[in-house]
């Protein structure tokens, strides 16, 4: 898959996210940055497979990255982090895993259920320590002041 | 908490507990709830606030300069995650604490926030049909299959919302019910020749019903070191995980034992 290819994939994963997170009421004006978020871990998350070709290492360093553009996001646009990372947890969540796991078991194939099972453990973890990794890290290290990404915001920034 | 509000002394406490309650319904993580509350009841000086949070209940008590004390519990019911709700909590709780509106202003604000609209559910539907094709996209980039999950997305929404309306059932019962209607439709719109890879249609209409906000906010408590409510995240999401499942499980061996 060339680079072309992960753009696009990136972009629809951002679109999905945006279409996503409108449910979730977020605010209209925040959608472009919660777009840039999923784009940024779809990509990361699309090349990191391709080079390492590993499920685990690709949602470890797309969670990492999720992550730091989460906190710088939250910094620039002054709000609540949450309004990032959750939409942008999407596109990397273990669903299809987990649809395959069930699959398995309903055609009593239990080995390769239980293997798909471990894997959608094993993702859960990796998304859990690429959050925390970054999480840990103090505040004023992602208090840097990105124009582009102030555009059209209010608010003051609450750690 | 009629009564206590009438007491000038509690209602920062009180106004703690109905922001505190409203944040945790609406998916904040327990941090940024206790802190906020704390925010709050310590506004006024010399109040020492200690404020514990679950995703089940807030509790609160504020210790008073003059050395009396009063705690608060509440019971947190259905939760719906909305972000406009946190930010405008978020900033509502600020100004108080700052003194940039008084308690009046403070609960006519909050009255604001509590009957803030959602978006329609012919949007909501046409929005998840959109992120359903999306996510599909991302699984098998065909038309065939982008189209099917654009019909399956809107027309799930629509019924499972619908029935919801009329029949009020748990999370978990919610989830298998949607998870068992997008199965469903996917079958039968694949019978009827639209789409070319059922198991990838379904993954990608299932997405949206991932329980995603409870994973993450678990994964911060485990950071902030609350691992009660953590857990109680993990279990919450595991279940409602295990209901996509058996509500795609059901529908696939139905499918399979009458032959399809």
């Amino acid at each position: 898959m060339g680079i072309i290819d992960i753009v696009i994939f990136s972009v629809i994963a951002g679109i999905a996210v945006i279409a996503f997170s409108m449910q979730l009421n977020a605010p209209f004006r925040e959608f472009p940055f919660i777009g840039i978020a999923a784009f940024v871990t779809q990509f990361v998350y699309m090349v990191a497979y391709y080079e390492l070709f590993s499920i685990l290492y690709a949602t470890l360093f797309s969670s990492i990255f999720l992550t730091i553009i989460s906190r710088l996001l939250a910094y620039n646009r002054r709000l609540p982090i949450t309004i990032f990372l959750i939409p942008g947890f999407w596109p990397i969540a273990p669903g299809a895993i987990v649809y395959k796991a069930t699959l398995c078991f309903i055609n009593n194939n239990l080995l390769s259920a239980q293997e798909f099972v471990l894997l959608s453990v094993q993702v859960a973890g990796a998304i859990t320590v690429g959050i925390s990794f970054v999480y840990v890290i103090p505040q004023k290290f992602f208090n840097v002041n990105i124009p582009l990404l102030q555009l059209n915001r209010n608010g003051q920034f609450y750690e | 908490m009629e009564k206590l509000e009438k007491h000038e002394q509690h209602k920062e406490l009180v106004l703690a507990m109905k922001i505190g309650a409203m944040l945790t319904t609406c998916g904040a993580e327990i941090r940024r709830v206790e802190t906020t509350m704390e925010h709050i009841i310590q506004s006024v000086e010399g109040n020492v606030a200690h404020c514990h949070c679950t995703p089940g209940s807030v509790i609160a008590t504020v210790s008073y300069a003059e050395g009396s004390s009063k705690t608060m519990v509440t019971r947190i019911g259905t939760k719906n995650t909305d972000f406009k709700k946190i930010i405008r909590l978020n900033e509502l709780s600020r100004k108080y604490s700052k003194k940039d509106l008084n308690y009046q202003e403070a609960l006519e604000e909050l009255d604001n926030i509590q009957n803030m609209r959602i978006p329609p559910l012919y949007l909501r539907s046409m929005l998840n049909a959109l992120s359903c094709a999306a996510f599909t996209f991302l699984f098998t980039p065909t038309v065939a299959n982008v189209v099917a999950s654009l019909i399956i997305g809107f027309f799930s929404m629509m019924s499972y919302e619908k029935l919801f309306e009329k029949l009020p059932l748990s999370p978990f019962m919610q989830t298998l019910f949607a998870s068992t209607i997008i199965t469903t439709m996917t079958f039968g719109l694949f019978e009827l020749g639209v789409g070319d890879s059922v198991n990838y249609i379904i993954v990608g209409s299932i997405t949206p019903l991932l329980p995603g906000v409870e994973t993450i906010n678990a994964v911060r408590d485990i950071v902030e070191s609350d691992y009660l409510s953590a857990v109680s995240r993990i279990l919450n999401a595991i279940l409602l995980g295990s209901a996509i499942s058996v509500g795609v499980a059901v529908v696939c061996l139905l499918v399979k034992y009458f032959g399809g």
